[in-house]
């Protein structure tokens, strides 16, 4: 176990983001903290990393205390921060960083990892919103670290960055490092994750690998082209959701039978009729609806993709 | 990918406080909005109120020599309170503190980059002031004064750079520079730093020994024989007073931040 | 952990307040070897603040400024009464020459700065790094100076055996006067005299050069102030900008139209009436001499210099009522009019002659509180000395106390209670009664063969020590050099064998004189009082007479006298391969009379370099 967070309770003023929360992290596996805003994913990793204390609990990172430098030198951070010292060049900040670890990468191998050799000499100023992505995940790769922590690693990338960014973490967690990373992109924590951890309210709602989180929510998805109103889908038992996707509509319900039935019945013209398992995004949708739904519908309704 | 592991050169955490102390220097250096100013300012009122409109007599020393202490300490105190002040609070704000926190850097390490890079702007003031005075200004000191006065500008950073961690702690990115400004300049008028202190108001005299700038001002001037006469220590006491109001306001708000 | 920080804040606190505590109560550790206290208020006294009279108010200093005028007066402190009596602040002499103790004399006389206008540089340097140590200068007048005046060659400047740079055309102008600024000059005095006015032919400038000199100080920010010895001068160097005349004319009248121009061209001028007195012929400081409150504190020296006066000449225009009815008309036009002395010039000496001006200025017209303004307040602001000149919070305690009021008589102002420079009382000392000189202590009048002495002994006493080489009266011989005035010559004699005729020993004296000191000298010297320096009665001799042979260079013999002060009366004298005898009249060592000779000096001439000569036989018939 490599990291720890054991009953945790953290307030801020009247405000619980987590409350009572005991989470344990295994070596060589790549997790991923899901949860809407508010969740407590920000305050779990902070208290991971030593950033802030704990109200109540303890947290250990290595077996000791996140603030030691023994553990920090064993862990490499990529934080949504908007603001790297702009007048020092890429190659200037990932010198200083490798500076603070013991056996880190060589400068220019770190810059390479994240595809900045041709921008290496650039200030960091002077960058594109993706170039500035990459020398912050290079300051987090470049000490050889035991742990990754990758906060929202790829918020405002384009597809094809976002893809280029999966292949590294793949190739990191199949070198045998242990990654923890926080996302609201489900297809991420998806694609990546062996684990995945879901937070609602500051508490754990849901925790398992993808499939069996899948799993626990017994949805399936239906997509046809049909006259139906929504609101008429809508209020059909056990549908969960409805949505338009151009002509098609898709359907999430947990009695996918007795759904398809009822639009055969009132739509006789219905075609191009599919089903499919639940995604990520449906039990998502199911496990935090209790609390927080309203909020996770809108950010699932808004494209999935924010 | 697999990085080429590198047993970094002799890692010590002496070559990170360098590293970190070389990069924070080039890194405000590059800043003309910091690094500009701090000198500039100074050399401009020196020039303008020192050589070209400064004659006479003030303190016992012609108003050139006098104005080397006054507008150096002016120029230190600027150099430390943006760069610990408004640096500080720039640098909190957009989360690079939260980064650097979380990696391994020594926290030390950051401070001490930061002192370093204020003493070396305030050297560089100093020596500035100091050139202009001499070809400019005609100013003639014993080298024991050069050194006195130097050292006392150098050293005399030290409290600023604790008043301005303290206010980077406690105030926004945005509120920094306007706040820092209020304080700095009337502050620099008030304590006798543009206009001597011998020739301001009798009321205004009564506020100066309040402000930390007024402390350093005479020592400087006692470097070089114009001091108005108070004894040593109490200027030292005062400042030394300031610096740990500042480091514990600075405490204060860093054990804020950890929530 | 707030707690940790509270208490760690009110450390702080503390320390803040034990330094604003310790910074209004003013110094804490008392003051080393200060004999009076820092502290000090004068009640209820009369003060002319520099630009009018307040008749009373009680006067508080604290550590060498000024702290209040008026208001009550804080209990606890020293008090000092000040009904009936006057405070001034020190006087400025906005017109002096100040070397050796000029400037120690001038405070006695209530003088705490002197406007200097020609003296060597290197030695107003010396005194201004004094004077800005915080402690510095409390027995002295301060001095600013002009350092090296700018002259022609062979023009007024030149005649005083100072080696001095010179300009001759108005291109080197920008580059004399920056070398006058580099050398610390804080003004820049220009001379424009063709001496027409004494009667008299000397070298002087011309209105182009005067022009581009003018041009070049005021470019520096620096004042360019003139002399001029004529009216015709002064037209031109006011029309040439300059920012102030530091003599009035006295050989032909102003009138309103030159008054208004002066004033036009916002120019000052600082009348030197007492010089001016001198060259009409009349002993202008000799009426100081009779005045039983100045007497007593005037050494003998200053009674020499107050009892001069320059040399009447046929061609000579000087007319004071001339001079005094111009500095009238110029008052009047407005032009700041400043006090200044010229001292030591002949009839004037440093400090007493500056009562002596405020005497003149009253007598030309000026009213008593006038006259005093403009030698405090109005060159103090003229010469932008922005800490001294007025007595008000904040400024320098330079201060006068003087019994009776010099606003209604302005004599009053010689009637000194007490002087402070920067808060510190002076201890005014009465001048040494005039040692009486001693009666002749021979009858012969050989002062050494240099026979009985065992030979090649080689001497270098240092002050106070006896000398080796002995005499027959008075203290005998003991070397003397130009180091006493910060000179690097020097000087050893020693008894060598063969004197001339054939007589057994001779004195031989050598060293090398070097360039630099204003006045440079090396050699040996005998002293005919059993104290050095005390002054004797050989006026019955008529001449020293020595046989000498040397390296053939132009050497010289120094004569001193209690009359002359500590400068000597000179002889030249050149000995050659073969010995020679020299027979020098007393009377040709002009100024003297033998019957106050304190010493006599056998030195190098002016030309540095490696010397050697030998004397014997030295004798007084």
């Amino acid at each position: 176990m490599i990291a720890e967070l054991r009953g945790v309770t953290k307030t801020y003023g009247s405000v619980v983001a987590l409350d009572n929360l005991t989470l344990a992290l295994e070596a060589g596996r790549v997790t991923a903290i899901l949860g809407p805003n508010g969740a407590g994913k920000t305050s779990a990793i902070r208290l991971l990393l030593g950033l802030t204390r704990a109200t109540r609990g303890t947290v250990a990172l290595f077996g000791t205390d996140p603030r030691s430098p023994a553990a920090r030198r064993r862990t490499g951070v990529m934080l949504q921060i908007a603001k790297v010292p702009e007048t020092l060049t890429v190659r200037e900040h990932v010198h200083l960083f490798c500076s603070y670890y013991p056996s880190p990468m060589s400068v220019n191998a770190a810059l390479a990892a994240a595809d900045l050799t041709a921008v290496a000499d650039r200030r960091y100023g002077n960058l594109s919103g993706g170039q500035r992505q990459r020398v912050q995940f290079a300051l987090a790769i470049c000490g050889n670290p035991d742990l990754l922590f990758l906060d929202e690693p790829t918020v405002g990338l384009d597809v094809e960055a976002r893809r280029g960014f999966w292949q590294q973490i793949r190739g990191l967690a199949s070198a045998g490092r242990t990654i923890v990373l926080t996302t609201h992109y489900l297809e991420e924590a998806d694609a990546l994750a062996d684990r995945i951890v879901m937070l609602s309210a500051g508490s754990i709602v849901a925790d398992g690998a993808p499939h069996q989180i899948k799993a626990r929510v017994a949805s399936r998805r239906i997509r046809c082209v049909t006259v139906l109103p929504a609101a008429a889908i809508e209020a059909l038992a056990s549908v969960v959701s409805v949505r338009r996707d151009g002509s098609a509509t898709e359907i999430t319900t947990s009695d996918a039978e007795h759904v398809v039935r009822q639009l055969l019945f009132r739509d006789p013209g219905l075609s191009g009729l599919e089903l499919s398992g639940a995604g990520l995004e449906e039990a998502f949708l199911t496990l935090t609806s209790s609390q927080a739904g309203n909020e996770a519908r809108t950010m699932v309704g808004a494209g999935g993709m924010r | 990918m697999n990085g080429t592991i590198v047993q970094a050169a002799a890692w010590s955490p002496a070559r990170t406080y360098a590293l970190e102390a070389k990069y924070e220097f080039l890194k405000v250096l590059r800043m003309p909005g910091y690094a500009l100013p701090s000198i500039a300012f100074p050399a401009m009122f020196y020039l303008l109120f020192g050589i070209m409109f400064g004659r006479g007599m003030v303190g016992g020393v012609s108003m050139p020599i006098y104005l080397i202490a006054t507008y150096g300490a002016f120029g230190v105190i600027g150099a430390s309170l943006f760069a610990f002040g408004v640096g500080v609070a720039i640098e909190r704000a957009q989360g690079w503190m939260m980064l650097k926190r979380a990696s391994p850097m020594p926290p030390m390490a950051f401070f001490v980059a930061k002192l370093v890079t204020c003493t070396i702007f305030a050297a560089v003031v100093v020596g500035v002031l100091a050139a202009l005075g001499v070809t400019l200004g005609h100013v003639r000191l014993p080298s024991a004064a050069w050194l006195h006065l130097g050292t006392t500008l150098v050293l005399g950073a030290i409290p600023f750079c604790a008043l301005g961690l303290g206010l980077g702690y406690l105030v926004g990115p945005n509120a920094a520079p306007p706040i820092v400004n209020l304080i700095y300049l009337p502050m620099s008028f008030l304590s006798g730093l543009w206009i001597p202190f011998e020739i301001l108001p009798p009321a205004v005299k009564t506020i100066a020994p309040f402000l930390p700038a007024f402390h350093l001002g005479q020592l400087a001037l006692g470097a070089i024989g114009a001091g108005a006469g108070a004894p040593v220590w109490s200027h030292v006491a005062a400042l030394a007073g300031f610096t740990v109001i500042g480091l514990g306001l600075a405490f204060w708000g860093y054990r804020r931040d950890e929530g | 952990m707030h707690k940790n920080i509270y208490f760690i804040i009110a450390c702080g606190l503390a320390l803040v307040g034990a330094g604003v505590a310790g910074t209004r109560t003013g110094r804490a550790a008392p003051a080393a070897a200060q004999p009076a206290p820092r502290e000090f208020v004068i009640r209820d006294v009369r003060v002319f603040d520099g630009e009018r009279v307040i008749p009373k108010a009680n006067v508080h200093v604290r550590d060498g400024a000024i702290v209040s005028v008026g208001g009550t007066a804080p209990a606890g402190i020293e008090s000092i009464a000040g009904e009936g009596r006057t405070l001034l602040p020190g006087l400025i002499d906005a017109h002096t020459h100040a070397f050796g103790d000029a400037l120690e004399r001038a405070l006695v006389f209530g003088v705490t700065t002197e406007l200097d206008m020609f003296t060597d540089h290197r030695f107003a340097a010396t005194m201004r790094a004094e004077q800005q140590r915080a402690d510095g200068a409390l027995r002295r007048a301060d001095l600013f100076s002009a350092g090296t005046l700018v002259t022609s060659p062979k023009g007024h400047g030149t005649e005083y055996g100072m080696q001095i740079p010179t300009l001759s055309s108005a291109a080197d102008a920008p580059a004399f006067v920056d070398a006058r600024i580099a050398e610390g000059s804080d003004y820049i005095k220009i001379v424009y005299d063709d001496g027409a006015a004494y009667g008299m032919q000397i070298a002087t400038i011309d209105r182009a050069v005067l022009g581009a000199a003018i041009d070049a100080t005021k470019k520096r920010g620096k004042l360019a102030v003139v002399h001029i010895g004529s009216r015709q001068g002064a037209d031109e160097a006011i029309a040439a900008g300059a920012s102030g005349l530091v003599h009035i004319f006295a050989d032909a009248p102003a009138n309103e139209g030159f008054a208004k121009g002066v004033a036009a061209a916002r120019a000052f001028v600082t009348p030197t009436l007492s010089v001016t007195e001198s060259t009409t012929g009349v002993a202008s400081g000799a009426t100081l001499l009779k005045d039983s409150r100045l007497a007593p504190f005037i050494t003998a020296a200053e009674r020499t210099s107050l009892e001069g006066r320059f040399p009447s000449r046929a061609g000579s225009k000087q007319n004071l009522a001339i001079a005094l009815a111009a500095t009238k008309l110029l008052y009047d036009a407005g032009v700041p009019i400043l006090a200044g002395t010229d001292a030591p010039n002949p009839g004037t000496s440093h400090g007493s002659s500056l009562h002596r001006e405020l005497e003149l200025l009253v007598q030309a017209g000026l009213s008593p509180e006038a006259a005093l303004a403009a030698a405090t307040s109005v060159p103090a602001r003229t010469y932008s000395l922005r800490d001294r000149g007025r007595i008000a919070p904040g400024l320098r305690a330079d201060l006068v106390l003087v019994g009776g009021d010099p606003s209604r008589d302005i004599t009053a102002t010689r009637d000194i209670v007490t002087v402070w420079k920067r808060g510190v009382r002076l201890e005014r000392a009465k001048a040494p009664a005039a040692t009486a000189a001693a009666p002749a202590p021979t009858t012969t009048g050989l002062v050494s063969d240099f026979d009985s002495q065992a030979l090649k002994r080689e001497s270098q006493p240092l002050k106070g020590e006896s000398s080796d080489v002995r005499a027959e009266f008075g203290s005998g011989w003991q070397i003397s050099t130009d180091s006493m005035i910060g000179g690097k010559s020097t000087a050893t004699m020693a008894i060598v064998a063969g004197g001339a005729n054939g007589t057994r020993g001779a004195l031989e004296v050598s060293g090398t004189l070097a360039a630099g000191a204003a006045y440079p000298w090396a050699g040996a010297m005998f002293f005919p009082a059993a104290t050095p320096m005390a002054p004797v009665d050989l006026s019955k001799f008529k001449t020293i007479v020595f046989w000498a042979r040397g390296d053939g260079g132009a050497h010289q013999v120094m004569v001193f006298a209690a009359r002359l002060g500590n400068i000597p009366a000179t002889q030249p004298f050149t000995p050659g391969p073969e010995w020679r005898e020299f027979v020098l009249p007393l009377a040709s060592f002009s100024g003297i009379d033998g019957s106050d000779l304190r010493g006599v000096l056998f030195s190098a001439g002016s030309k540095p370099g490696p010397f050697r000569f030998t004397i014997d036989d030295v004798r007084f018939r």
